[in-house]
C-alpha cells in the first residue's frame, strides 16, 4: 500500500480533485469559463450515482465501526474485596447459565458439597466418617428429594423436570440451593440443640 | 481503631455519577429543536420530521445514549433531504444542517464527557472550548455554501457546483485510503 | 502513548456524499450546499492530531498524616508548560485503591492554553495506612476529538494515617492470654504479691518491702522478696495473604483491616499489662516486630500497624510460600509465646498454621472476623466452610473468638465465657 508508485498514483489523483475543484470555483465565478465547460444533464447524473455509490459504501463502512475509547476505571472507588463466597457465587451462574464449563464446575461443586455434608454430618450429627458417607450414599440423608439428586449425581425426576420447563427454572439452582439448606439446617439445628441444653442446665 | 465502635465501617456504593455533562445536553437539545424550527421556513413535511429527530435526540441525550443521539441525527437529515428534494430554498437547508450537525456533535460530547468525567466533574471550560470550536467550523462552511450560492446566482450554478462535489469526493476517496 | 482515532466521526463522509448525490439528482442546490457543511466537517475531522500532554502537575494534601475516619482535600495544579493548545484535556488523578472519594470525582475536563493552569479539587475518605498517589491520566483531544492521546504523568504524594493505640483499651481482654502460660510464677524473689523469703536489708532498698514486724519485735532492718511474676510473651499474628482481604460489603472494611483492628487492641491492653508483645504476619511482605515493651517498642508498633505494607488495607501482589514462611516465623518465636492469631478463615491455610503452632507447645487464640452473610449461594457455603473450621480448630484445643459485627472486647467476653466453663 505504501509503494513509491502507488504513494505517486494516489498523489496525481489527489491533485486532480484539486484540479477540479478548482475548475469549478473558476466556473463559479467568472460566467465565461461557465460558459465553455456547459454540461450535459447525462454528465450530472453520471456525478450524481457516482458520489450516491461511494456514499452508500461509505456510511455503511462507518455505520459498523465502532467507537474506539480508553478505559478509565474508577479510581474514586475504594477497591472493592470480594465477599468469602464470591467464586463460588460465580461457579453456581456458570452452572445455571451452562456455559463451556459448566458440567466442569458443576462436577466440582458437587464434590465440595458432598465433602460439606459428610464433615457437617460427622461434626454435629457425631456421626463416623463411614456412617455419615453412607447415609449420604444411600440417599438416607438428606430428605429433600432434589437436594439429595444433586448429591447423589442421578437424573432429576421427570415431575421435577417438567415443572423447572413450565415455570423455567433452573433445576440445578433449586437443587443447589435446598443441598446448602439441608447442610444449614444441621449447623443451626445442632446450635438450638445447644442452647436448649445450656438453658436446662 | 478501637474495638468499642462498630467494628464495620459504613459502605458507600456509590460509583460516579456519568449522566452527560448538563451545559452540552441542554445545548444539543437546543439546537436539535431549532433545526426543526429552521426548517419550518422550507418546508412543513421536513419540520415534522426534523420534530421527531429532536425528541430522539432529547431522549437519547438525556438518557446518555450515544447511538440513540446518531439516531436522532440521521432523522434530522433525512428531514433535510425531505425538504430538499420538496424544494425548500437553501438558506433554511443550510440553517437546519448547522444546528443539526452542532446538536449532534454537542450532544455526543455531553455523553462522551459525562463517562470519561461524570456528570458533577468541572468540565465547563472544556464543554465550552469544543463547542466554540465546532460553532466556528460550522459557521463558516454554512457562510462559505451561502457565499457560492449568492454568488453563482445568475450563472450556471449547477455546473460549478457539479465540479466542486466531484473534485470532492475524489479527494475524500483519496483521503479515506 | 501513541494517539489513536476515536473513530467518533466516522460515516460523516459518505453521509455527505448521500445528500449531495441526492441533490444533485434531484438539481436540488440547497442539497449541495447543505453538503459543503458536511465536507466542512470531514475536512476539520482531518485537521490536527492529538496533542502531547505536556503539563507540571501538583498535587498538596489538605492534611498529610490525618486520622482514620477524617476527610483531607487534594488540590491538583495543572500548568501547560508546553508550547501547544490544550483544547480537550481532561485529567483523571489515580487515587490509592484504599481511599474513597467522597466529594467531587478526582477528574476534570479543561482547555489549557500554554503556560496557562487550572485546578481541581476533591475529598477523600481517610482510612489506616499509607496510601500513595503514583500517576495521573491525562487525556488529550484534537478540538474534532477524531484523535486521542493518552499520557501519564508520574507525581507521587504520600498520606501517612496512623490510628493511635488507646491504652488499657479493655480490661476485659485479660482473658485472652492465659495466666497459666507465658505469665508464670518464677522461684526468684524480688517484686511480685505472694511471700517468697526474707534477707537482710541493704541501702536502698523501698520501704514497702521492710519488714516492719521484725523491726519491732527485734529492732534489725530485713527486706521482704516476694515472688516474682514474669510476664507473658504475647505475638499478635496477623493472616494478611491476598485470599485474607475479604468483606462482607465489596467497599466496606475488610477482614485484614478488622484483624488489624483486634490487634491494635489487643496490643495496647496487654502492653500495659506489662506483657512483651511482638506483632508477625502471614504475608507475602512479611512484618516482624519482636516481643518487647516499653514506648519506643509502643510507637515502633504503632507506625507497623499504620504503614506496614504487610498490613496494608487492601490485597498487594505476590505469592506466599507457606511452608518457607512458616519455619522462619517459628524459628523466631520464642519458646515461650502465646500466639494470637487474626485470620477470617476463609480458607483451610490458617487452620494448619494454629494447629501447627499449637502442636509446637505454643498457646494459640483465634480472632476470627466473621466476613461471611447469607446474600447469595456461594456465601452460604462459605459460612457453614467457616464453621466447619472453627469447629475443628475448638476440637484441637485451640481457643477461637469469633468475631462478628460486636465491639471485640463483647466477642472476647462471650468466647472466654465459654472456655472457662
Amino acid at each position: 500500500m505504501s509503494t513509491t508508485a502507488q504513494r505517486l498514483s494516489v498523489g496525481w489523483v489527489a491533485v486532480f480533485g484539486v484540479l477540479t475543484i478548482g475548475v469549478g470555483f473558476t466556473a463559479l465565478l467568472v460566467a465565461d469559463v461557465s460558459e465553455l465547460l456547459t454540461l450535459t444533464g447525462t454528465f450530472l447524473t453520471l456525478v450524481g450515482l457516482f458520489a450516491l455509490v461511494q456514499g452508500v459504501r461509505y456510511t455503511l463502512s462507518g455505520k459498523e465501526t465502532d467507537r474506539a475509547h480508553i478505559t478509565l476505571g474508577d479510581p474514586e472507588q475504594r477497591k472493592a474485596a470480594p465477599s468469602p463466597g464470591s467464586a463460588l457465587t460465580d461457579d453456581v451462574a456458570v452452572i445455571v447459565a451452562g456455559g463451556r464449563s459448566a458440567a466442569n464446575r458443576r462436577r466440582k461443586l458437587r464434590t465440595k458439597l458432598r465433602a460439606l455434608a459428610v464433615q457437617s454430618l460427622v461434626a454435629r450429627r457425631g456421626l463416623s466418617e463411614q456412617n455419615a458417607l453412607s447415609k449420604v450414599d444411600t440417599r438416607e440423608w438428606p430428605t429433600d428429594r432434589l437436594a439429595v439428586t444433586f448429591l447423589s449425581n442421578t437424573p432429576y425426576p421427570p415431575r421435577d423436570r417438567v415443572r423447572a420447563v413450565l415455570f423455567r427454572q433452573s433445576l440445578d439452582r433449586i437443587a443447589i440451593d435446598r443441598t446448602v439448606t439441608e447442610i444449614e439446617t444441621l449447623w443451626n439445628e445442632d446450635e438450638q440443640q445447644q442452647l436448649a441444653d445450656r438453658r436446662t442446665k | 481503631m478501637s474495638g468499642e465502635t462498630t467494628s464495620r465501617g459504613q459502605t458507600r456504593q456509590e460509583t460516579i455519577n456519568r449522566k452527560p455533562a448538563a451545559a452540552s445536553s441542554y445545548a444539543a437539545i437546543f439546537l436539535s429543536l431549532l433545526a426543526a424550527a429552521v426548517l419550518v421556513l422550507g418546508s412543513l413535511v421536513g419540520a415534522t420530521i426534523a420534530a421527531v429527530g429532536a425528541l430522539i435526540t432529547t431522549v437519547s441525550v438525556y438518557r446518555g445514549r450515544q447511538k440513540g443521539v446518531t439516531l436522532g441525527a440521521l432523522m434530522t437529515t433525512g428531514a433535510i433531504v425531505a425538504a430538499g428534494v420538496l424544494g425548500a430554498p437553501p438558506a433554511p437547508l443550510l440553517g437546519a444542517t448547522g444546528c443539526a450537525i452542532l446538536a449532534w456533535d454537542i450532544g455526543s460530547s455531553a455523553i462522551d464527557i459525562g463517562q470519561t468525567l461524570g456528570h458533577n466533574a468541572d468540565t465547563a471550560r472544556l464543554e465550552a472550548v469544543r463547542a466554540a470550536f465546532s460553532l466556528f467550523v460550522t459557521s463558516t462552511t454554512a457562510t462559505v455554501g451561502y457565499a457560492i450560492y449568492v454568488l453563482a446566482g445568475d450563472g450556471q450554478p449547477m455546473t460549478a457546483l457539479v465540479l466542486l462535489i466531484l473534485g470532492a469526493v475524489i479527494i475524500i476517496a483519496v483521503y479515506r485510503q | 502513548m501513541r494517539s489513536f482515532a476515536t473513530k467518533r466521526w466516522a460515516g460523516i463522509e459518505g453521509l455527505t456524499l448521500l445528500v449531495v448525490a441526492i441533490g444533485v439528482l434531484t438539481t436540488s442546490s440547497g442539497l449541495i450546499l447543505a453538503g459543503i457543511i458536511g465536507f466542512g466537517y470531514a475536512a476539520y475531522t482531518k485537521l490536527w492530531d492529538a496533542p502531547v500532554a505536556d503539563v507540571s502537575i501538583d498535587r498538596e494534601l489538605g492534611d498529610e498524616a490525618p486520622a482514620p475516619g477524617e476527610t483531607t482535600g487534594v488540590t491538583l495544579t495543572i500548568t501547560n508548560t508546553g508550547s501547544k493548545w490544550l483544547s480537550d484535556l481532561r485529567v483523571i488523578d489515580g487515587v490509592p485503591p484504599a481511599l474513597e472519594t467522597i466529594d467531587g470525582p478526582a477528574r476534570i475536563g479543561t482547555s489549557l492554553r500554554p503556560g496557562e493552569t487550572t485546578t481541581c479539587h476533591y475529598t477523600v475518605s481517610v482510612v489506616r495506612g499509607k496510601h500513595t498517589w503514583d500517576s495521573l491520566r491525562l487525556i488529550t483531544r484534537n478540538p474534532s476529538g477524531s484523535r486521542e492521546r493518552e499520557t501519564v504523568c508520574e507525581v507521587s504524594t504520600t498520606l501517612r494515617c496512623t490510628p493511635p493505640l488507646h491504652a488499657g483499651a479493655n480490661l476485659s481482654l485479660h482473658g485472652l492470654t492465659t495466666p497459666y502460660s507465658g505469665r508464670v510464677t518464677t522461684d526468684v524473689g524480688g517484686y511480685g504479691i505472694e511471700f517468697h523469703s526474707t534477707r537482710a536489708y541493704r541501702s536502698g532498698d523501698p520501704l514497702n518491702r521492710i519488714d516492719w514486724n521484725r523491726r519491732a519485735r527485734t529492732g534489725t532492718l530485713s527486706t521482704l522478696n516476694f515472688r516474682e511474676e514474669r510476664a507473658a510473651t504475647v505475638i499478635l499474628l496477623v493472616d494478611s495473604r491476598k485470599e485474607a482481604y475479604v468483606a462482607a460489603e465489596p467497599t466496606g472494611r475488610n477482614a485484614v483491616e478488622r484483624s488489624v483492628d483486634a490487634v491494635a487492641t489487643i496490643f495496647s491492653s496487654l502492653i500495659s499489662n506489662g506483657d512483651r508483645v511482638g506483632i508477625a504476619t502471614m504475608s507475602p511482605t512479611e512484618c516482624w516486630i519482636a516481643p518487647q515493651s516499653g514506648k519506643t517498642h509502643t510507637a515502633r508498633v504503632q507506625e507497623a500497624l499504620a504503614t506496614h505494607p504487610g498490613l496494608a488495607p487492601t490485597a498487594t501482589e505476590g505469592t506466599l510460600y507457606h511452608t518457607l514462611w512458616f519455619n522462619r516465623f517459628i524459628r523466631r518465636l520464642p519458646a515461650d509465646a502465646q500466639v494470637v492469631f487474626c485470620s477470617p478463615f476463609v480458607d483451610d491455610r490458617p487452620i494448619y498454621t494454629a494447629r501447627r503452632l499449637h502442636a509446637y507447645g505454643h498457646l494459640v487464640t483465634v480472632i476470627t472476623p466473621d466476613e461471611t452473610t447469607a446474600d447469595t449461594i456461594g456465601d452460604r457455603i462459605a459460612a457453614i466452610e467457616r464453621q466447619h473450621r472453627l469447629q475443628t480448630l475448638r476440637g484441637n484445643g485451640i481457643r477461637v473468638v469469633d468475631w462478628g459485627d460486636e465491639p471485640l472486647p463483647t466477642a472476647v467476653m462471650a468466647a472466654t465465657q465459654r472456655w472457662s466453663q
